[in-house]
């Protein structure tokens, strides 16, 4: 065993939380080497040293003043305690969801009171949506136009389709020529 | 603790009757002797009442009522600001217990200012140490905790612990290295 080592063992060594072998390894070191006997001494002698370090016997009243102070806190709590009850009727115990609803209404209230407080807000929005409709609508009659126009072209066609086919007779007359 | 917590109140006066020169010993080294640690360790006992509800009994008591006691004691220290503050009333006191001990009529007054003297010494050695050293060696060398007793009280790994005791060892020697060498 090497003095680095020994000298990381000295606490367990003073603690007595050493195993045999390790115990009888360190003293076999201490008994050879002067430098580490010397500094588990010292180590040692401090520590006995701390023996000498009295405290005086608590007084005699302790217990009672203990007590007394107990006694003091408990009737204040009486008093406190009757506030802690009035609380404790509205307490989340009794309205576990009034957190919850409380920060839904709350949440509403600040997204309407941004919304209709800004340019665009939720009031011209309302006249935008209208002014939106409207154009639905207007695109609505346009595709009827559109497919009034494609049925009036078709309905041209069905009109002319006598003279076409006449046409058509002819030149097919014409190719076979 | 268990019967107290069922309510019966005559328990929870054996309890203090049983633990207060304990509790006492540990706010009075930890604080440097100062005059509040009766009244810090009466605290712990008031504190140990109210919050008889929160002891798990997969705990040791004495485990529990040091946590206690152990913030009691740094919530004290906060609030004094620092050591100095307390060694300064310390020394107040100290004239005090002189005066006390010269007019006592006891057999060996002398002696006893010795050993007063002692104290004192060892008191400032210990309160120059970090809080946290200075709380592992008075677990260990007064109330002989094991080192897992000592990290379930300091909250922190058996690792830490020893290694707390051993700086603490180290500086501890360098400091009262003067006064043994007087003995």
């Amino acid at each position: 065993m090497d003095c680095r080592k020994v000298k990381e063992l000295f606490s367990d060594y003073i603690d007595g939380n050493l195993d045999e072998i390790e115990r009888k390894a360190l003293e076999d070191h201490l008994a050879a080497c002067a430098e580490c006997r010397a500094e588990c001494d010292s180590l040692l002698n401090s520590w006995e040293m701390l023996t000498d370090f009295v405290v005086p016997p608590v007084g005699d009243q302790f217990t009672r003043q203990v007590m007394q102070k107990i006694n003091d806190r408990g009737s204040q709590s009486v008093v406190s305690g009757w506030f802690s009850r009035l609380f404790a009727i509205f307490s989340l115990r009794h309205f576990p969801a009034v957190p919850a609803l409380a920060s839904l209404v709350v949440l509403i209230g600040i997204g309407y009171f941004i919304l209709s407080g800004r340019p665009g807000g939720i009031a011209e929005r309302n006249g935008i949506d209208s002014a939106r409709k409207l154009e639905v609508v207007r695109d609505i009659r346009d595709e009827e136009i559109i497919r009034d126009l494609e049925i009036y072209e078709n309905a041209e066609i069905l009109e002319n389709l006598d003279l076409l086919m006449d046409l058509e007779a002819v030149e097919s007359f014409e190719a076979t020529d | 603790m268990l019967q107290f917590q069922q309510g019966d109140e005559a328990c929870f006066r054996a309890l203090v009757d049983r633990y207060k020169q304990r509790i006492y010993a540990f706010t009075y080294r930890f604080l440097n002797r100062s005059p509040e640690a009766e009244d810090i360790a009466q605290e712990v006992f008031v504190k140990v009442y109210f919050s008889r509800d929160t002891y798990r009994p997969t705990a040791k008591f004495s485990t529990w009522v040091y946590v206690i006691s152990k913030n009691a004691c740094l919530q004290a220290l906060k609030k004094v600001g620092s050591n100095i503050s307390i060694n300064e009333r310390r020394s107040n006191t100290d004239l005090e217990m002189i005066e006390t001990i010269a007019g006592s009529g006891d057999d060996n007054p002398s002696e006893k200012l010795l050993n007063e003297e002692k104290s004192g010494q060892i008191a400032a050695a210990i309160s120059r140490l970090p809080e946290s050293q200075k709380m592992a060696i008075l677990l260990k060398r007064y109330d002989q905790m094991s080192y897992e007793e000592i990290a379930e009280v300091m909250n922190c790994s058996v690792q830490s612990v020893k290694s707390l005791l051993f700086r603490g060892r180290s500086t501890l020697k360098e400091y009262l290295k003067e006064y043994f060498r007087e003995d």
